[in-house]
């Protein structure tokens, strides 16, 4: 079910200023229904005139709340990040399929890039609640750059890496991959920018794998086949419907 | 009798609040915000004779307070409407128009003839999709193709047809005297306006197709002005659309001349937009004390 309703901010703060915020929103029906790697198409103002699609960070089932983690990019989310506490909020979610959480024999890695590792928190703890032991390999650009990495060492072990160095391994998600042993890992799960996804998919055949898509959206409902991903068939799928996670294997980043 | 009750010609609307095609999916995507059965009909995602995968991303970016798109007429072909989507649409409570889009003339007319269906409350014929390369908008901006491909479809159906006009041209009466005069029974208009958007660090159109169709709220005015020019020059009904966001909207087309509307990209912003028109359309009839609201229609030519 797809609510859309007028949620409540409760907390809006930046993580780093002009840049990375964390929104707490209540809206009981959508914490409900929420599953992790689902998405919220929030109404910013009234320009832009499109709702923008933001991963959920975190669900409090029992406090109805919602949380997102996102980053300053255009004018949808500098207007996400004026919201003040107590304001309403028009939202519409949960949309899309989310991740498959179930309890596996051995750990779980989640990798993410960038902003792209908001949907990582709600899928390591409901991961957790299941039983799985979580591990995390998250990449930034840089020190100054990285953020919201105590949530995710609440959760399990971090391994971080950055472009430039100044904290963790020099590099992507890569350079910490091309060591790990995945002969312990059940299931893998990625979110980032796409030549992180495109390396990822380098490790396809060592262990199964999830990605999570991003694409511009028209309506974030599957009416509008604008967040079109291309599949291995050569067909395409929707990003809001059919997505944003797909089986690594099914999606094709060839041009 | 109630007052919101629409004739479009020989097709019978519960009210005249409408969807536009390739905004709505068939229905289906927004059947969780509210009973499908509300709306007066829906214009289903456009078809076409065989599959088509449609364009390459990026299709769709928000420019200037409207839409670009160049989704190229992605749908799983004719008969996949057929079998695997008219059977639920149908079962709505609400007026299936179905819109197809041929490579040639002769497609228009097999088309048409495939959907003399049962299910099938009219056919709205896309003669102005800007998207595709064979076939479309050539059709929407010569009005003798125009002409002909009204006539094959009006003898291939026994349904209404609705002709969607192009606004892609220097003067749309034209247009729409050659589609009445093939015979079509109504006219729905406009479709979406070309244009296009930059990337000025990649320097690059954004959309991949270069060019798309524009559409949402600042399109409306042009939309307004070419109902309002149609309305003086054919006498067959016009489903006029283009930024309609609100109750007022609504009734600006329905004044400039259109007998119904059609909410197309405001369905992205509010899904809930088409409803908040069909009450807002009942709360103006009722204060201004009004029969129907029939005779609001082509009002501004009074």
């Amino acid at each position: 079910m797809i609510y859309k309703c007028d949620g409540i901010v409760i907390d809006n703060e930046p993580l780093i200023k002009d840049f990375i915020y964390l929104m707490k929103i209540k809206e009981t029906k959508i914490a409900e229904y929420a599953k992790p790697g689902q998405f919220l198409e929030i109404k910013t103002g009234t320009l832009p005139l499109l709702r923008k699609p933001i991963s959920i960070f975190a669900v409090d089932k029992v406090e109805g709340t919602i949380s997102i983690l996102y980053q300053v990019k255009g004018q949808g989310t500098k207007n996400l990040s004026q919201f003040k506490i107590g304001q309403s909020i028009d939202l519409m979610g949960p949309l899309g399929n989310g991740f498959a959480v179930e309890k596996f024999n051995k750990k779980c890695l989640l990798i993410g890039g960038g902003i792209g590792v908001a949907p990582l928190y709600d899928l390591g703890l409901r991961l957790k609640e299941v039983g799985n032991e979580v591990e995390f390999i998250l990449g930034f650009s840089s020190k100054e750059t990285s953020y919201a990495i105590e949530y995710f060492k609440e959760l399990g072990p971090v391994k971080i890496a950055t472009i430039d160095g100044s904290v963790g391994v020099k590099g992507t998600v890569g350079a910490i991959l091309e060591d790990y042993d995945l002969t312990d890992i059940s299931k893998a799960y990625g979110c980032g920018p796409e030549p992180m996804l495109k390396y990822l998919k380098t490790i396809e055949d060592e262990v199964d794998l999830e990605l999570s898509l991003e694409a511009y959206m028209g309506c974030g409902l599957g009416a509008c086949l604008s967040c079109v991903c291309k599949m291995n068939d050569g067909d395409y799928k929707r990003v809001c419907k059919e997505g944003p996670v797909f089986k690594a294997k099914e999606v094709s980043f060839d041009e | 009798m109630s007052k919101l009750e629409c004739q479009l010609g020989k097709l019978l609307l519960k009210n005249p609040v409408t969807v536009a095609s390739g905004t709505f999916g068939s229905g289906k995507e927004f059947k969780d915000f509210y009973d499908l059965s509300l709306l007066g009909g829906i214009m289903v995602k456009g078809t076409t004779p065989e599959k088509r995968v449609g364009n390459k991303p990026q299709r769709l970016v928000e420019t200037s307070g409207g839409v670009i798109n160049s989704i190229g007429l992605a749908n799983g072909g004719i008969d996949d409407f057929i079998f695997n989507i008219l059977p639920e649409a149908k079962t709505y409570g609400t007026e299936i128009i179905v819109n197809i889009s041929g490579g040639c003339i002769e497609e228009y007319g097999i088309m048409a003839h495939k959907l003399d269906l049962e299910g099938v409350g009219a056919v709205e014929v896309n003669i102005s999709c800007p998207n595709v390369k064979e076939g479309g908008i050539t059709f929407g901006t010569d009005p003798e193709m125009a002409y002909d491909v009204t006539k094959i479809v009006k003898a291939n159906t026994s349904k209404p047809v609705i002709m969607k006009l192009s606004p892609n041209v220097t003067n749309i009466a034209i247009m729409a005297k050659a589609v009445e005069s093939g015979g079509a029974d109504i006219i729905s208009m406009i479709n979406t306006l070309i244009g296009m958007s930059i990337d000025v660090e990649k320097r690059k159109p954004i959309i991949n197709n270069v060019i798309g169709g524009y559409s949402g709220p600042p399109i409306k005015p042009v939309a307004l002005r070419m109902v309002y020019e149609v309305y003086k020059a054919v006498n067959i009904p016009i489903i006029g659309m283009g930024g309609i966001m609100n109750t007022t909207d609504a009734l600006e087309f329905l004044m400039a001349g259109a007998s119904a509307i059609s909410v197309g990209t405001g369905n992205f912003v509010d899904p809930y937009i088409p409803i908040n028109i069909i009450k807002g359309l009942e709360e103006y009839v009722e204060k201004n004390g009004l029969l129907s609201y029939k005779e609001i229609i082509g009002a501004v030519h009074r």
